[in-house]
């Protein structure tokens, strides 16, 4: 030092110059290290969820996701599995990767398996097909380290202009788009929206409100669309009519926030329940959304829209063990308690049917005393807890069970007054005893009502619109003949 | 010891970017400082002063020559900076700190503290005279004390050596007569005295040893006495036609001030006592007064200046 | 050891010295004003939001996204404001006053001195950069009821990118007599330490087989590698995306790490520039 003052300066200045760049080469490492891991989280929630991609099929041609994924996965499942121990069991027909993405508990030890070594090529391929814009789900703009020099592109990302506060400027689109919708501009919200999670892909409540404006605000004013009129879109296997194409814009933009924010139970929420559930009465779909909301750390209501929803799609006892859960955790809870009840209710209800079903199939006469002394108990069991529970659904179902009584006796206008009563004391069972009318009075061979024959015109009309397929509409028709067989 | 400041060969050249334009600040210096004396260290403004009393304290680099204080090469060595206390030209002190806030950083930096450096502190004070305003805040201060407080953060260590550069710039009478009475005070207790001015009346009254610097060049070295022998004679007169004076300065003898009615003429030191009172007589002065009459350091001073203009005119 | 402590005693007294002086400055009192402005000034931001939706409770957690979002840009910008402006200004300053003189004059050596400043320098940023961070939890507990924890990891890699900068601004600092050049130096810094990423494409860019076109590409390149890019700090904004109740994210939790390692080596960087220049600096 003393001697050779400059050298030593130098030398010094040459070594932590070098231990930066060194760093910064490290730090880009982690930075594509994370941006794989961040891919590797929205396709593998994809696969877990089975869900779309956000683009057409043609358009889906031009990305490689699926093919690098799947190498991924054989890649890593072994290892994962090892390292996950025996405790970790992949759901039926999941990869072990997209299974131990669901939740917080495996992020280390896949974290280490996205940096190995192992997975280097794979790695190389991602940022390669990155570079190239051969991938399909990338938050392109949050890899701001790793997205300069891009071939053909923009090069420098959007990320660089906002000087790292992209997030502040995603803010300010929102606020227009808040202001767009005020003054009912909302063709201009659509694109700002898009814009506005494009540079904050983790922006939870933009997604939200965003299903929400287009899902329920923008089709609020629109009218509903007879199925003749309605087109067949393959994307989402449905007949869209205006609402319906803007509630599937609502739904591709919830899911583009799931595969971005796999672990936010909101947006599985809102598809379920907002969406699947009360917009397009899906309740397979709603049941689907709701179990992974239900799995995240969610808010009480959650798991309630769960099991109400498995109730709707009749998975009677997966509903009742759930409600037998919410009330171990909140002791007393009036809903849980009548919900139990209810579903007792309908098991034994459903029970009932069964063996009267099974009754009517055998041709041993004692088998059949059997079967049919078994219904009268199941349909006893079911009346109990209707008389019990004292409320008007409950009532509602009673008269359902003296309609049957009286129809079995052939009394079929009787029980078609009993259905009456029964759907103005419960809106909710509206359609189900409706149903149950038509099916009385067909056999009864009474005469519909003109509301009950233009309903079934609408039946009629709504397994085709423009452009299905004649294999959809033969499927949709037996739908229709399965529906309409008589139950009693 | 029997030298404490030893300079020789020293020089300073501040290059310039431009070919030929390069500054010579200070050219083969050779200074020697004995112990125990006040050297006025002179000189007009550009002159070289503050250079050579910055390389002596290291704030920058000789060209050329070297520099040795109280024996050792090293001058940046804390055996050196801590027998040496500066007081720098014009030096702000942070107003937000009290006068003795001021000083207690200054010890610090000395490696003092504790008790030592609380004493030391009301030494310092009360050697400047500033013990009144130790709690107050330095943004009170006037310009004399804050000069004050100035030499007090140079006394902090107690060197042996104080370089002060203008001290008594920009000061009243009073403060300048207090000023004076400090240093002559410092020199009694036997410290070494290194002071840069172009106030030539108040370094005359304390210096022991002069060096007048210009362009660069020490030009004059040595004690006031030796280096103002120049003695003569002057005259106070009422008045003098114009005719009259110019024969009388073609015999040597000069109007020098006219001021009240009263005229003073200068007598070379060629031109012997009486003979000036004779032509006096002889022209029918009145006299008013005699007085012999000493070269005064301002006159030495500008004497010096205008030779070494000539020498490098010529 | 007490070699040491001999040694780092009076930069610690000259880094107060900074301090109790620093914080004194009116400019750096004024942009602290103003950045408080802007904290407590988002909530009108996200008031008038609300005011517009009239549908509350979706709302509000927008709000405090506003807020957050809006804060750490705002501690950024005018924290990285106050940086340059003191890390530009406290030795010209001194040079300027001549207060320098009195105490190089001290047995204090030059490495010493640009110490105790530059230390001096970062405790008024870290407490600057303290105060606003501090505040900003206080209007985020007010909004929220809750302490977000993850701001305090942003605020740590926020200081880690003010030390880059500041280690630079200084080193330029040291070679100017003025306060003017070196503000704007920090300033250019900023700004290409957040552009280094054109270098890159620069270099991309230049495959050409021209003499000129490799050149430039070969230095581009160079230069990418060597200088520092505070773009990687900017994940200092994706941190308060995460949910605040859950720990760090593993990869989240390694870069940190090493994003600190990064900002130090190029602080010491800039820190040994300053010195090189110093060192036989003419005052």
């Amino acid at each position: 030092m003393k001697k050779h003052p400059n050298i030593t300066l130098a030398l010094i200045l040459l070594l932590a110059l070098s231990i930066g760049s060194f760093q910064g080469r490290r730090l880009d490492r982690l930075f594509e290290a994370q941006a794989f891991l961040q891919w590797i989280a929205s396709v593998g929630t994809n696969e877990r969820l089975g869900l779309d991609g956000s683009v057409g099929a043609d358009e889906s041609e031009k990305y490689e996701d699926d093919t690098l994924y799947s190498d991924v996965v054989v890649a890593t499942e072994a290892t994962l599995l090892a390292q996950l121990g025996d405790d970790f069991v992949a759901e039926e027909g999941h990869s072990a990767l997209s299974q131990a993405l669901e939740n917080r508990t495996h992020d280390a030890a896949i974290y280490r398996l996205v940096k190995s070594a192992k997975l280097a090529p794979l790695r190389g391929q991602f940022l390669e097909k990155l570079r190239a814009g051969k991938l399909e789900y990338t938050q392109e703009l949050s890899y701001a380290a790793i997205m300069s020099g891009l071939e053909g592109k923009g090069s420098v990302s959007i990320f660089n202009l906002f000087f790292g506060f992209r997030k502040v400027a995603a803010n300010f689109i929102w606020l227009q788009v808040d202001r767009y919708w005020h003054s009912g501009l909302l063709h201009r919200m659509i694109p700002l929206m898009k814009t506005c999670v494009l540079l904050d892909p983790n922006f939870v409540d933009a997604y939200l409100l965003g299903a929400w404006h287009l899902g329920y605000n923008v089709t609020a004013s629109m009218d509903y669309t007879p199925y003749p009129l309605r087109t067949w879109v393959d994307k989402y296997q449905d007949c869209l009519g205006e609402q319906e194409s803007y509630y599937y814009i609502s739904i591709d933009f919830l899911k583009d926030g799931i595969r971005n924010n796999p672990r936010n139970y909101k947006l599985y929420f809102d598809l379920g329940f907002g969406m699947y559930r009360e917009k397009l009465e899906d309740t397979e779909n709603a049941v689907k959304y709701l179990t992974y909301a239900a799995r995240l750390p969610h808010e009480r209501w959650v798991p309630r829209m769960l099991y109400k929803s498995l109730e709707e799609n009749g998975e009677y006892e997966k509903a009742l063990e759930g409600w037998h859960l919410n009330l171990e955790r909140f002791p007393e809870h009036s809903v849980s308690l009548r919900s139990i009840k209810r579903l007792k209710g309908l098991i034994a209800e459903r029970n009932a049917g069964e063996a009267k079903a099974k009754a009517k199939a055998t041709t041993d006469v004692a088998e059949r005393e059997a079967l049919m002394s078994e219904y009268r108990a199941f349909a006893a069991e079911a009346r109990e807890i209707w008389v019990e529970m004292d409320e008007p659904y409950a009532a509602a179902r009673a008269l359902r069970l003296d309609a049957i009584e009286r129809a079995e006796k052939g009394l079929y206008l009787e029980a078609v007054s009993y259905l009456d009563k029964g759907r103005f004391e419960a809106g909710s069972l509206f359609v189900e005893f409706s149903d149950l009318i038509i099916e009385f009075k067909n056999a009864g061979g009474l005469p519909l009502s003109l509301s009950e024959q233009k309903q079934l015109i609408r039946e009629e009309e709504g397994v085709s619109c423009v452009g299905m397929p004649e294999s959809v509409r033969e499927e949709r028709v037996a739908e229709l003949r399965e529906r309409r067989k008589p139950t009693i | 010891m029997s030298v404490v400041i030893e300079t020789k060969g020293l020089s300073k050249i501040y290059e310039s970017s431009f070919r030929g334009q390069d500054v010579h600040a200070l050219t083969d210096l050779d200074l020697t400082i004995k112990p125990g004396e006040i050297f006025a260290y002179l000189g007009p403004n550009g002159s070289g002063k503050t250079t050579t009393i910055k390389m002596l304290l290291g704030l920058i680099f000789p060209t050329k020559g070297s520099i040795e204080i109280l024996g050792l090469k090293d001058i940046a060595s804390a055996k050196v900076r801590k027998n040496i206390g500066y007081l720098p030209e014009g030096a702000y002190y942070p107003d937000f700190l009290r006068g003795e806030e001021i000083l207690r950083f200054y010890g610090q930096l000395y490696g003092l503290g504790g008790k030592k450096l609380e004493t030391r502190i009301s030494e310092v004070l009360e050697e400047v005279g500033m013990t009144h305003a130790r709690k107050r805040l330095l943004r009170g201060y006037s310009k004399g004390m804050r000069q004050r407080i100035g030499l007090a953060q140079a006394l902090i260590s107690d060197p042996q050596i104080l370089i002060l550069d203008e001290p008594t710039t920009g000061l009243d009478p009073i403060a300048r007569k207090e000023m004076r009475d400090i240093l002559a005070r410092l020199r009694d207790q036997g410290k070494t005295l290194m002071i840069s001015s172009h106030e030539l009346l108040e370094v005359e009254l304390i210096s022991d040893r002069v060096g007048i610097l210009y362009q660069g060049k020490l030009q004059k070295l040595g004690t006031i006495d030796e280096l103002l022998t120049d003695r003569d004679l002057s005259i106070e007169v009422e008045s003098a036609s114009e005719e009259v004076l110019s024969t009388l300065s073609e015999k040597g003898i000069t109007a020098e001030d006219r001021a009240g009615g009263k005229l003073t003429l200068r007598v070379a030191s060629t031109l012997n006592s009486y003979d000036a009172l004779t032509l006096c007589k002889e022209h029918q002065l009145n006299l008013i007064s005699v007085a012999p009459r000493r070269e005064t350091l301002e006159e030495l001073f500008v004497r010096t200046v205008g030779e070494a203009q000539d020498r490098s005119k010529a | 050891m007490s070699a040491a402590v001999d040694y780092l005693r009076g930069p610690w007294h000259i880094a107060v010295f900074t301090w109790r002086e620093g914080i004194r400055k009116k400019t750096l009192v004024g942009f602290l004003l103003l950045s408080l402005f802007v904290i407590f000034g988002s909530f009108f931001m996200s008031s008038f939001l609300n005011q517009t939706t009239g549908s509350g409770q979706i709302e509000t957690e927008i709000d405090t996204k506003l807020i957050k979002d809006i804060c750490v840009a705002t501690i950024s910008i005018f924290g990285m404001l106050i940086t340059i402006f003191i890390s530009a200004s406290v030795v010209p300053n001194e040079v300027e006053n001549k207060v320098i003189y009195t105490v190089l004059s001290k047995p204090v050596r030059r490495m010493q001195y640009l110490l105790g400043k530059f230390v001096g320098i970062q405790m008024i940023v870290l407490a600057n950069l303290m105060l606003m961070t501090l505040l900003f939890l206080i209007a985020i507990y007010i909004r929220q009821g809750e302490f977000p924890k993850l701001l305090l990891w942003s605020a740590l890699l926020t200081y880690f990118e003010f030390l880059v900068v500041s280690a630079f601004t200084f080193a330029i600092s040291c070679s100017a007599s003025s306060a003017v050049l070196p503000t704007i130096g920090g300033l250019f810094i900023y700004l290409t330490g957040n552009l280094t990423e054109y270098l890159k494409d620069v270099s991309n860019r230049s495959e050409g087989t021209e003499l000129a076109d490799v050149t430039i590409g070969r230095i581009a390149d160079g230069l990418y590698y060597i200088l520092p890019n505070l773009q990687k700090f900017s994940i200092k904004t994706e941190i308060l995306g995460l949910s605040s109740g859950a720990p760090l994210p593993p990869e989240v939790a390694e870069q940190i790490p090493n994003l600190i390692a990064y900002g130090l080596a190029y602080a010491v960087s800039g820190y040994v520039i300053a010195y090189w220049i110093f060192r036989r600096k003419e005052l």
